[in-house]
C-alpha cells in the first residue's frame, strides 16, 4: 500500500492506495509539531512507498524562523544581500520596503580571496583565513553558515576549503553545490536559504525517518520525489514542496486522459496557485521568489495569486470595487463563519450567491447567512450597486485578477489559451473554475476526484527525479565535448546518488541545456539531441515572436535529470455513488435560477446540462448554465465550456 | 461604466505593458535592458492618451507621452499597419539621445484605435566618446546620432537607411540592432494583445473605458491634493555643477496648492547651461509627476489622469526648458533627480506625513570603454546610493531612488562580458544622516580597467552639496570620485570625461541619505 502525506496550514491530507483503490482522510495540522500528526494518521497502515509534501521548510523563511545563519563571501562584497540587484520594490510607494535581508550584516564575513572570470584564482586562500572564522561565528551562536564566492562555479575550490575547515563546527551550505550558475546575488541568496532552513529541515526529516523506520520520499519544489536523506544535503529542494504536489498530480491526470496541456487552478482559502503544464510537460523557472528573496533553483513554474475564498472585498479610494489581496482566512473568517469576522469576503457573496450551500463539510458547520447578507449590503450600498449586481461584481473582480495572472503565465511562455484545459481544484477551485474558462476562452474544465486533498493524490503518484546542473557558458559551436564531459560527470552523480537510494529500477536520464543567443541574459531550456539549434530557434519563437536564424547559440547550463517512473495502475476513486438531489435558487448572468444540486459525485458515465451544483464534503463545483458535464471513467467531472 | 467593468477591465490592459516589458527584458543583448531593465513600457488611445503602463523606469514614463505628440507633430507621412516610428531627439518626444522610443500605431478595422509604446536606454548611440553621454558636450551633436520621429519599420519591413545610421553612428552596431529587434518585437506583442481585447471587448466599450480609467485615477489624486492645506511654498535647490563651469545652478521653484489642483512653477531657476546638464520639457514634466504621484495615491492606476491636477511653468531656455541645440545628456539622469528634491522641499509644509528627507540626488552615471579585440565596447551603468529616511522608517541602504530603478549589473555577468573587474561593492557605512530614522547608506564601487587604453566618463552630483536632512535630521555624506592610479588615489570631479590606462581603478562613492527627525 502507498500513501502520501500533504501537510498544509489548516489540515493535514492523507491519500492511500489499498489494493488498487484510493482512499483520502483529513487530521487537523499541528502548527507546532507537524510530524506527530502525520504518524498518528499512519499508524493504523501498513505502508510500502511513503511520499510527503512539507510546508516546513517554505515556513520557516515567510515566518523569519531559520536558524542562526552566517553568510560567508569575498572580501569587498559583504553587503550583497542588502543591495540585492539595487532596486527598490515600489516606483512610487514609499511605504513599500526590501525585505530584510536573509543573514544579518553582522553575520557576514568577507575572505581575502578572488577567482576571476576564466576560474582563475587571483588571490589566494588560505587555511589560516578560514580558521580566524571559527570562533567569530561561535560567538555569534552561528549554527549554519551559507558560503557564496565570487565565481566559485568555474572554479569551487575555496568554497571546497571553507567546508573543509568549517564543517566539523557548523552546518555548511556552498553555492557550487547549492546552485553552480552565475549572477552572484540570486546565487548567493539561494544558498543563504538552504543554509538558513537547513538545519530545520533535517531535524524534522531526521526524526521522521527515524520514528518512521522506514523510507521517506519528499516531495521538491520541481514536482519529483527525492529520497529525505539525500535532501539533507539540499535541502532547499523542500522549500515550495506543498504546491508542487498539486502540480505533479495534474501532470499525471493529464497524461491519463490524453490532455497535453493543462492549466492548473488550486484556489483556497487566502490564495490561489495556477501553473501551466505543456505537451505532458510541467512549466519551470529559475526566477522564483520565496518571501520576496530570489529562489534560483530550476523549479515548478507556479504563480501565486492574492485570491481565495477568505478574499476581502473593499471599495477603494477612488470608489471601485477591489477584492484581496488582505484576507480573512480561516480566522477570522468570512462573515458567515460567524467567529468575529467584520469584513465580507468572496465566500460571503459565493454564499448569497447561491455557489455555496448553506452549510459546509458536509454539513458539519452552518453558514450565518443574515450576517453576511447585511456586510455585503453595506458594502454595495456605499458603491452604489444593487445587491445582486454587487454579488456578481465581487466574483467578477475575483475572476479578472485571476484572469490577468493567468494570462500573464501563459503568455510569457507563447502559450495560446484556448490550447488549454483547466484542472481545477483546492477547496474554491471547481466553484470559479468555469467563470475564468470562458473568460479566457479555455473549453473545457476538468475537476478531479479528491478536489481538496488533490495535492496529496499528485504525491502518491510522483515519480522520483533527481536533478544536476552545471555551468558551462561557451558558444555552442565547438563545445561539443565538454558538454558530454559535463554530463558524464553529472550522469555519474545521479548513478552513485540512484545506488544509495536503493531503487531497483533503471533511471531516465533527461539531458537538456540551457540556450540562449550570444549576447543574451536570459535562457531556455531545451533537450539535447538531434536538431538542438532547430529546436531553440522554434521555442524562442513562440516566446518571443521571433528568431535569429544567423545568429550564434551559447551554452549556459547543462542540465541532467535522473527520473524513475512510479507504477501507475488506474485508480478506483472513492465515491462516484451518486447522492441525493435538491435544488436551490442560484444567481447566474443576472438572475436567480433554480438550480438542482447533487450531494457527492455522480457515477461515470452521467451525463447533464448546467445549471448544476456538485457538492462534495471539500469543494463544491458550480457547472453554468449554457454548459454541460460529464463524469468520465476515472471519475473526473469534464466540464464543456465552448 | 460600473465599478466592476472598469476594475475587470483594467487588469486586462494593464497586462499588455506588463507582457511587452517580459518580451522586451528577455531578448535584448546589452546587459542595460536584459540585466538592468532600463527601459519602460506604456500603450495609448487613439487621442495619444496613456492609458497604461508597466512599473518600469519614472522617468521614460513621465516622458512618453510627448513621444506620441511629437509623432503627431512631426511625423510627415500617414501611419500604416505594419509601421513603427523610431526617435530619440529630446526637443521632439525624446529625453536625451541614449533613450530610444518605439512606437506601433494599433489598427483594428482599418482604424487607429491607440499605440504601443516602449523606450529603452542604449549603451551607446555615437557621437564623441563611448556611452555617449560625454561630460563635455555643448552641443547634442555631440553626444550622439538624433533620430527625429520617422519611420524604422515600414509595413514591417526594416526601413535601410534608418538602419544605415544605426549601423555606421553607433558602437557596437550588433548589440543596437540586437537591442533594436526586441523593442520591435515587444511592440509587436503588445499590438496583438491589444488587438485582442479590442475584439474581446468592442471599440466603444475600450473608449469608454479609456475615458473612465483616466478620470477615475484623476479623482484619486485630487481626493489626496484636497486633503492638504492650500498655499504657496517655495523652495531652492542646486546642481553641483555643470561640468563646465565650476560653479552651482539653482533650481526654484513656487508651488500653489488651490483646492484639488496643484501649479508649479520653475521660474527663477538657473538659464541654460553651455554643458550637458538641461533637462528637456519632457523630463521636467516626468520629474514633476513622479512627485505628485508619490505624494497623493501611489497606488493609483497609471495613466494620464493622475496628471490632470497638475500645471507646470518652466521658462524657455531655462535649464527645465532648454532650446535645442543644447546638450542633455545629464538631464535626463541628474537634474532631474535634483528637480524632485527641490519640489519635495517644497511640499514638505503640505505634505509632512509624507515627504522624506533627500535621498541620494544622483544616479551615479558610469561609462567605460575601450578597444577590445577588433571592436569597441562601451559600457554603462548607474549606481545606486542611500534613500533619505521617512517620516514614518529608516531609508533603505545601497538602492535606486525617485527617477530611476534599474537594476545592477551582477558582478559575475560584467566581468564575464567585458574587461573590467570590480574590486569592490559594498556600503559606504556613516554616510547616511542620522535622525529619529537614519537615512540609508551610499554605495562604495571600484572597478578595475583591465584593456590597454580606454576612456571613462562619470556624471554624478551631490559631490559639493549633501542630501540634506529634515525636521532635525542630519545630512547624509556627499559622493567622492577618485582614480586608483599607481598606488596614488586621485581626487575626480562630479562629472568628468578622462583617458585611462590598463589597471586603473575608478572609486566611485555615493551619496548617504539625509535622516528625518532629531534623534533622542
Amino acid at each position: 500500500m502507498d500513501a502520501a502525506v500533504d501537510v498544509g496550514g489548516t489540515f493535514t491530507d492523507f491519500v492511500v492506495m489499498k489494493a488498487g483503490k484510493l482512499e483520502a482522510f483529513k487530521l487537523p495540522s499541528s502548527p507546532d509539531r507537524p510530524q506527530d500528526v502525520l504518524l498518528e494518521g499512519l499508524r493504523p497502515l501498513d505502508v510500502g512507498v511513503l511520499g510527503h509534501g512539507t510546508t516546513i521548510a517554505t515556513n520557516a523563511v515567510l515566518e523569519g524562523k531559520g536558524s542562526p545563519t552566517a553568510l560567508v563571501t569575498t572580501e569587498g562584497f559583504e553587503d550583497l544581500l542588502i543591495i540585492g540587484r539595487q532596486n527598490r520594490p515600489r516606483l512610487y510607494d514609499f511605504r513599500a520596503i526590501r525585505p530584510v535581508p536573509l543573514v544579518p550584516r553582522a553575520a557576514t564575513f568577507g575572505l581575502p580571496e578572488r577567482v576571476d572570470a576564466a576560474g582563475t584564482v587571483l588571490k589566494t586562500l588560505t587555511e589560516n583565513d578560514v580558521e580566524a572564522l571559527v570562533p567569530q561565528l561561535q560567538a555569534r551562536g552561528i549554527e549554519s553558515v551559507a558560503v557564496s564566492l565570487l565565481f566559485s562555479f568555474l572554479n569551487p575550490e575555496h568554497e571546497s576549503l571553507v567546508r573543509r575547515v568549517l564543517a566539523s563546527h557548523f552546518s555548511v551550505s556552498l553555492s557550487s553545490d547549492v546552485l553552480p550558475e552565475f549572477r552572484e546575488f540570486e546565487r548567493t541568496s539561494t544558498t543563504a536559504l538552504d543554509a538558513l532552513i537547513g538545519p530545520i529541515v533535517r531535524s524534522y526529516l531526521d526524526d521522521l525517518t527515524t520514528r518512521l523506520s522506514r523510507p521517506l520520499w519528499v516531495m521538491r519544489s520541481n514536482g519529483g520525489l527525492r529520497l529525505a536523506e539525500s535532501l539533507l544535503t539540499r535541502p532547499v529542494e523542500a522549500l515550495l514542496s506543498g504546491p508542487a504536489g498539486g502540480v505533479a498530480g495534474a501532470k499525471y491526470l493529464a497524461d491519463s486522459l490524453g490532455l497535453p496541456n493543462v492549466l492548473t487552478l488550486d484556489m483556497g482559502g487566502t490564495s490561489t496557485d495556477i501553473s501551466p503544464i505543456q505537451e505532458g510537460e510541467p512549466t519551470w523557472t529559475t526566477e522564483a521568489t520565496i518571501g520576496g528573496y530570489p529562489l534560483a533553483l530550476p523549479v515548478l513554474d507556479i504563480t501565486t495569486i492574492g485570491a481565495g475564498g477568505g478574499s476581502e472585498a473593499w471599495k477603494d479610494e477612488g470608489g471601485a470595487l477591489r477584492v484581496g489581496p488582505q484576507s480573512a482566512g480561516a480566522e477570522p473568517g468570512p462573515l458567515c463563519y460567524n467567529r468575529g469576522g467584520t469584513i465580507p469576503t468572496l465566500t460571503d457573496a459565493d454564499l448569497l450567491a447561491g455557489f455555496l450551500g448553506p452549510t459546509l463539510i458536509g454539513g458539519q458547520m452552518a453558514l450565518d447567512t443574515a450576517r453576511a447578507r447585511r456586510g455585503l449590503g453595506r458594502l454595495f450600498e456605499s458603491l452604489d450597486l444593487g445587491f445582486e449586481e454587487g454579488l456578481a461584481g465581487v466574483q467578477r473582480v475575483v475572476v479578472s485578477t485571476m484572469v490577468r495572472a493567468a494570462a500573464v503565465a501563459l503568455a510569457r511562455r507563447g502559450f495560446d489559451p484556448r490550447d488549454f484545459v483547466l484542472i481545477a481544484y483546492g477547496g474554491a477551485g471547481p466553484m470559479h473554475a468555469v467563470e475564468v474558462a470562458r473568460e479566457m476562452e479555455i473549453p473545457e474544465v476538468v475537476v478531479p476526484p479528491l478536489p481538496g486533498a488533490f495535492s496529496a493524490y499528485g504525491i502518491l503518484l510522483s515519480d522520483f527525479r533527481l536533478d544536476y546542473g552545471r555551468s558551462v557558458l561557451r558558444p555552442l559551436e565547438g563545445s561539443e565535448e565538454a558538454v558530454e564531459a559535463a554530463f558524464a560527470e553529472l550522469k555519474r552523480k545521479a548513478e552513485e546518488e540512484l545506488s544509495a537510494s536503493g531503487i531497483p529500477e533503471t533511471a531516465l536520464m533527461l539531458r537538456s541545456l540551457d540556450l540562449r543567443y550570444l549576447g543574451q541574459s536570459y535562457e531556455i531550456n531545451v533537450p539535447h539531441g538531434e536538431n538542438l539549434r532547430a529546436r531553440f530557434h522554434r521555442s524562442h519563437e513562440a516566446r518571443f515572436g521571433y528568431a535569429s536564424r544567423d545568429e550564434s547559440l551559447e551554452v549556459v547550463n547543462v542540465r541532467l535529470a535522473a527520473v524513475v517512473r512510479r507504477d501507475r495502475p488506474s485508480p478506483k476513486l472513492p465515491g462516484g455513488k451518486g447522492g441525493s438531489e435538491g435544488s436551490r435558487e442560484v444567481l447566474f448572468a443576472g438572475s436567480r435560477t433554480p438550480t438542482p444540486v447533487l450531494t457527492g459525485r455522480p457515477p461515470p458515465g452521467t451525463k447533464r446540462k448546467g445549471p448544476l451544483i456538485v457538492e462534495e464534503e471539500t469543494a463544491t463545483t458550480v457547472v453554468d448554465p449554457g454548459t454541460s458535464v460529464s463524469v468520465d471513467e476515472q471519475g473526473c467531472l469534464r466540464i464543456r465550456v465552448s | 461604466m460600473d465599478p466592476v467593468s472598469l476594475e475587470v477591465m483594467k487588469n486586462a490592459f494593464t497586462f499588455v505593458p506588463e507582457e511587452m516589458g517580459q518580451v522586451l527584458r528577455r531578448t535584448s543583448y546589452s546587459p542595460n535592458i536584459k540585466e538592468r531593465m532600463d527601459a519602460s513600457c506604456a500603450i495609448f488611445d487613439a487621442h495619444g492618451r496613456m492609458v497604461a503602463q508597466a512599473e518600469h523606469i519614472p522617468v521614460h514614463l513621465g516622458s512618453m507621452p510627448l513621444a506620441i505628440r511629437a509623432i503627431r507633430d512631426f511625423l510627415r507621412e500617414p501611419l500604416e499597419e505594419g509601421d513603427q516610428v523610431i526617435l530619440n531627439d529630446p526637443y521632439r518626444g525624446g529625453s536625451h539621445l541614449n533613450d530610444i522610443t518605439l512606437i506601433k500605431p494599433v489598427f483594428w478595422k482599418d482604424d487607429l484605435v491607440g499605440y504601443t509604446a516602449n523606450k529603452a536606454h542604449h549603451a551607446d548611440v555615437g557621437g564623441i566618446a563611448p556611452g555617449s553621454m560625454p561630460t563635455g558636450s555643448r552641443t547634442l551633436f555631440e553626444e550622439g546620432v538624433v533620430l527625429s520621429p520617422q519611420k524604422f519599420l515600414l509595413r514591417g519591413r526594416m526601413d535601410p537607411l534608418v538602419q544605415e545610421r544605426v549601423r555606421k553612428g553607433m558602437r557596437d552596431p550588433r548589440e543596437r540592432m540586437g537591442d533594436l529587434r526586441a523593442q520591435v518585437a515587444a511592440n509587436n506583442t503588445g499590438d496583438r494583445r491589444f488587438r485582442a481585447y479590442l475584439t474581446k471587448y468592442g471599440r466603444p466599450a475600450f473608449e469608454e473605458f479609456a475615458d473612465e480609467i483616466l478620470a477615475y485615477s484623476e479623482r484619486r489624486v485630487r481626493r489626496a491634493l484636497r486633503t492638504a492645506p492650500d498655499g504657496t511654498y517655495d523652495a531652492e535647490d542646486q546642481l553641483d555643477d555643470d561640468g563646465v563651469m565650476d560653479e552651482p545652478l539653482p533650481l526654484r521653484v513656487r508651488v500653489k496648492l488651490v483646492g484639488d489642483a496643484v501649479t508649479v512653477d520653475f521660474t527663477g531657476t538657473a538659464e541654460m547651461s553651455a554643458g550637458n546638464v538641461n533637462a528637456p520639457y519632457a523630463v521636467t514634466l516626468a520629474s514633476a509627476y513622479y512627485v505628485l504621484r508619490t505624494l497623493t495615491d501611489p497606488t493609483a492606476p497609471p495613466n494620464q489622469g493622475c496628471y490632470r491636477p497638475l500645471r507646470i511653468v518652466a521658462p524657455e531656455d531655462s535649464l527645465l526648458n532648454p532650446r535645442k541645440p543644447a546638450a542633455v545628456a545629464a538631464g535626463n539622469v541628474e537634474t532631474s533627480q535634483r528637480i524632485v528634491d527641490v519640489l519635495l522641499k517644497a511640499f514638505a509644509e503640505a505634505f509632512p506625513e509624507v515627504v522624506p528627507a533627500q535621498s541620494q540626488g544622483t544616479m551615479n552615471n558610469l561609462l567605460l570603454g575601450g578597444r577590445r579585440g577588433d571592436g569597441e565596447f562601451a559600457y554603462y551603468e548607474t549606481i545606486g546610493g542611500g534613500e533619505g529616511a521617512l517620516p514614518f522608517r529608516d531609508g533603505m541602504s545601497g538602492v535606486q531612488t525617485h527617477m530611476t530603478n534599474t537594476l545592477n549589473t551582477p558582478v559575475e555577468a560584467l566581468e564575464t562580458s567585458y574587461p573590467l573587474r570590480v574590486e569592490a561593492y559594498r556600503l559606504r557605512p556613516g554616510s547616511g544622516g542620522d535622525g529619529r530614522f537614519r537615512g540609508g547608506m551610499g554605495i562604495v564601487r571600484s572597478v578595475r580597467f583591465l584593456g590597454e587604453r580606454g576612456t571613462v566618463s562619470l556624471i554624478s552630483d551631490r559631490r559639493r552639496f549633501p542630501p540634506r536632512g529634515i525636521r532635525g535630521g542630519s545630512d547624509g555624506t556627499p559622493g567622492r570620485n577618485s582614480l586608483l592610479r599607481g598606488g596614488t588615489l586621485l581626487p575626480l570631479p562630479s562629472k568628468t570625461t578622462m583617458g585611462i590606462r590598463k589597471d586603473d581603478v575608478i572609486v566611485v562613492e555615493t551619496p548617504g541619505g539625509g535622516g528625518w527627525g532629531s534623534p533622542d
